[in-house]
């Protein structure tokens, strides 16, 4: 029986010290919730031919605030916080590519106006000469 | 003799006195209160200005409204003293608000665009019209 009680102590101390550890790990500071979506909705974002380069700064922003929010945090709500932040960043970066994009754009498509505008009136003075000779025709 | 043990005994007894008092100074720091948010919110709020006067009338912007819950949320944790939560809610908020504006703009300049398709596509519509309905 004395030979049995100092194994439980032992037992038991090895239980508490892997309990402490077990503990200890899962209280580690982990990536907060949301920051890989987040860094997937950058990198989207980057990899998207039309508006990568459409705002520089912008995207540069959401980087850094895409990596302050990978960040493992002790607390859950400062790890939230930044991953708030990082996607409104991201969005916005989106977003003003797209304006940035849209201007870019109007170009072509004022040029296309005018083209159409130009063809209309060529052909509206086409025609208008037709009926002028044909009624010199007609009078002849 | 007994003089050196009590020497020794007040080296011994005088180390973590020093160290208890500085823990207790370094808690002291910890707890004193942040400092208000001010800068952070008059951010928000004037976030949320642009945001507003670039909004179309009657057009919804669910970031904006996002903004301003954010913002009052804000100021109420600041009302109750809770500074740390009140800067971070004027951030959101702020946040919240630069989207916003960059979303109306990106509509607006969109918007723009598809008016100029629209009045190009009306005048492929009219000449074929023409065309098409004897005036050669």
């Amino acid at each position: 029986m004395s030979a049995i009680l100092p194994l439980h102590r032992t037992t038991i101390l090895a239980a508490s010290v892997s309990f402490a550890l077990f503990a200890g790990c899962s209280n580690a500071p982990t990536k907060p919730d949301g920051a890989e979506s987040v860094r997937n909705k950058l990198a989207q974002l980057q990899s998207n031919r039309d508006l990568a380069t459409r705002a520089p700064l912008a995207l540069r922003d959401a980087e850094g605030a895409v990596r302050a929010a990978e960040q493992p945090q002790d607390e859950i709500a400062l790890g939230q916080h930044l991953v708030f932040l990082a996607d409104r960043k991201v969005d916005k970066a989106r977003a003003l590519a797209e304006s940035q994009l849209a201007v870019e754009q109007r170009k072509d498509l004022n040029e296309q106006r005018e083209a159409m505008r130009l063809q209309a009136r060529t052909k509206e003075a086409d025609s208008s000469n037709r009926r002028g000779v044909g009624t010199i025709n007609a009078h002849e | 003799m007994t003089r050196n043990a009590f020497r020794s005994d007040s080296r011994l007894w005088r180390a973590p006195l020093i160290a208890g008092i500085g823990s207790a100074l370094l808690f002291a720091a910890c707890a004193t209160t942040s400092p208000e948010p001010t800068l952070a919110i008059r951010s928000a709020e004037q976030a949320i200005a642009a945001a507003d006067q670039a909004r179309v009338a009657d057009a919804a912007s669910p970031d904006l409204n996002e903004a301003r819950e954010k913002l009052t949320a804000a100021q109420r944790a600041v009302k109750n003293d809770d500074m740390v939560e009140g800067e971070r809610l004027a951030r959101e908020s702020r946040a919240a608000a630069e989207l916003a504006s960059a979303k109306i703009e990106a509509a607006k300049e969109r918007a723009v665009n598809d008016d100029i398709k629209r009045s190009t596509v009306t005048l492929a519509q009219e000449m074929q019209r023409n065309s098409t309905s004897g005036v050669k």
